[in-house]
């Protein structure tokens, strides 16, 4: 058994999963939207990568030129069409509505591209590696580079938020929507701006994904899991928050796999419960919240 | 012409309703005051002018043209600033933030963040801090403050005076004298009707919906407000 090993692969996991989990901390935390197509919304972002890997024989990370801008349109649609008219209505509709939508995007994926399972190919940076510590660690470059694309993510997100004029305005949004009409603010082009930033991070989340895992069309209520969890052990509307839970179910799901492999997914899920009894407000949560 | 007329106007939340056939003018400058017991209608009134509650019948004109048909933030963007009951501040933001969230729309006028501490120097020393550290006196300071950055042309402040204590009451009416010497109108609604008439150029009083009684306050008896405040038959 290799601890350390498995406590560097979990927090290079994590990294995948704060990505996963961005988007929809910023949707909840913003607009208090319980999205529960987010994890489709990765997956049918993977798809349209590989379709364009395979139309124009391109590597998927250039893929992401293309598909994170029709991501944010996408997003900005939704919002506009469906999430905008039932906004401030029954709760219960909004999630009745991402539950209709996460069902739609699966049955058209499903039309669409069979349900064979699919992968990014990225040649041999998938498999390059780096060995410390005399071979007990092994850091592959793939799983390195996408640690490092989510937090260079998080710190982009977290500087638009902090240090501009719409970042402040979807804070303020965020702590009271009435009182932030009051202030000239125009809510429900907040609510656009934040859910096509949380479109766009989640597609980014899904075509990384691809680059290692296959997907197939019916995985995204899997991810959808592991991206709440991430952002509940967090704190809700955390950003560094996500990227702390995103490492603890990552660890906690290679050390459960260093035990006995078919632990995995029962570790992270048991971690995630854990944190849910002694502190529900996740670690970076706001005490009101209980 | 006023700058600000309410115009017969009833309103409500959906069957409920608070408003009837109400007036009232402000004139470009002005100080107004709107008293009335508890439930008398004053916030509604004052949510109805901001665009939070929605109008049933009658019409709000603002310098000129109805307003009617804006949404709260098209009302801001015209220059009408509401400071919310119970203060509402921003509380994960900090006191800069909250106030520079005040100058969103960036509107022109006299009012930026320098000006805001030279009339509340209070909110100086917590500048860079969270706005939820404030004591109630500070947070009302900073809500006066961060709607004031909208360089607003009539500015609504509902109870003011909720909750705290006479002195501090009496700090931040201090400031009602430089506000309006920069020429912004006031509607002042309150509980206690001694700030509110000492404050102001003319009065409202509401019951039960209703204007009951309106004039200039050193016009006005004691006793006519008490009855018009409290209902026929009132003794005082």
């Amino acid at each position: 058994m290799n601890w350390i090993n498995a406590l560097v692969q979990g927090i290079l996991v994590g990294g995948l999963y704060a990505m996963y989990a961005t988007g929809l901390s910023v949707s909840f935390g913003v607009m208090r939207l319980v999205n529960l197509a987010h994890g489709d919304l990765a997956v049918g972002a993977a798809f349209l990568a590989s379709t364009f890997c395979l139309s124009t024989g391109l590597s998927p990370f250039l893929s992401v030129i293309v598909i994170l801008p029709i991501a944010a349109l996408f997003g900005v649609g939704l919002q506009l069409l469906v999430f905008n008219r039932v906004l401030g209505v029954e709760p219960a509709y909004q999630i009745v509505a991402t539950f209709g939508i996460s069902i739609a995007i699966q049955n058209i994926l499903l039309q669409q591209y069979s349900a064979t399972p699919r992968a990014l190919s990225i040649g041999d940076f998938g498999n390059g590696s780096l060995r410390i510590v005399g071979d007990q660690v092994v850091v592959g470059w793939f799983p390195l580079a996408r640690f490092l694309v989510a937090v260079f993510m998080l710190i982009a997100l977290s500087l638009f938020v902090s240090r501009t004029r719409l970042g402040r305005a979807l804070r303020a949004t965020s702590d009271d929507p009435d009182t932030a009409k009051l202030m000239g603010i125009n809510i429900r082009t907040v609510y656009v701006i934040a859910f096509a930033i949380a479109v766009t991070s989640v597609a980014l989340a899904g075509i990384f994904n691809g680059m290692q895992t296959q997907f197939s069309a019916s995985d995204g209520p899997a991810l959808l899991i592991y991206a709440f969890e991430a952002v509940i052990i967090g704190g809700l509307g955390s950003l560094w928050g996500t990227l702390v839970g995103g490492i603890i179910i990552g660890v906690a799901q290679t050390i459960g796999a260093e035990m006995n492999p078919s632990w995995k997914q029962l570790v992270g899920h048991l971690v995630f419960l854990a944190v849910l009894l002694i502190r529900p407000t996740g670690i970076f949560g706001r005490e009101e919240f209980k | 012409m006023a700058l600000l007329e309410v115009r017969h106007i009833g309103a409500g939340y959906g069957q409920f309703q608070v408003l009837f056939d109400v007036s009232l003018d402000v004139k470009e400058g002005e100080a107004v005051s709107v008293i009335g017991a508890n439930g008398a209608g004053k916030s509604t009134l004052l949510k109805t002018i901001s665009g939070t509650v929605s109008l049933d019948s009658g019409d709000i004109v603002f310098d000129g043209k109805s307003i009617r048909e804006m949404q709260a933030h098209e009302r801001v963007q015209e220059g009408i600033a509401l400071v919310p009951e119970g203060r509402r501040i921003f509380r994960s933001l900090t006191v800069k933030e909250n106030l520079l969230i005040g100058g969103y729309t960036s509107r022109p006028g006299p009012w930026d963040v320098t000006s805001i501490i030279e009339i509340f120097p209070i909110l100086e020393n917590f500048i860079d801090r969270t706005a939820d550290r404030l004591s109630g006196g500070e947070q009302q300071a900073l809500a006066i403050g961060r709607s004031l950055m909208i360089n607003p042309r009539v500015l609504l402040l509902d109870e003011v005076s909720l909750g705290l204590a006479p002195i501090v009451v009496r700090q931040l009416y201090a400031a009602i004298p430089i506000i309006r010497s920069k020429g912004c109108a006031l509607v002042i609604v309150e509980q206690d009707t001694n700030q509110a008439l000492v404050a102001s150029d003319y009065t409202y009083c509401m019951l039960e919906g209703r204007v009951s009684l309106e004039g200039k306050p050193s016009e006005l008896t004691r006793e006519q407000i008490s009855r018009a405040y409290f209902g026929l038959g009132a003794q005082l």
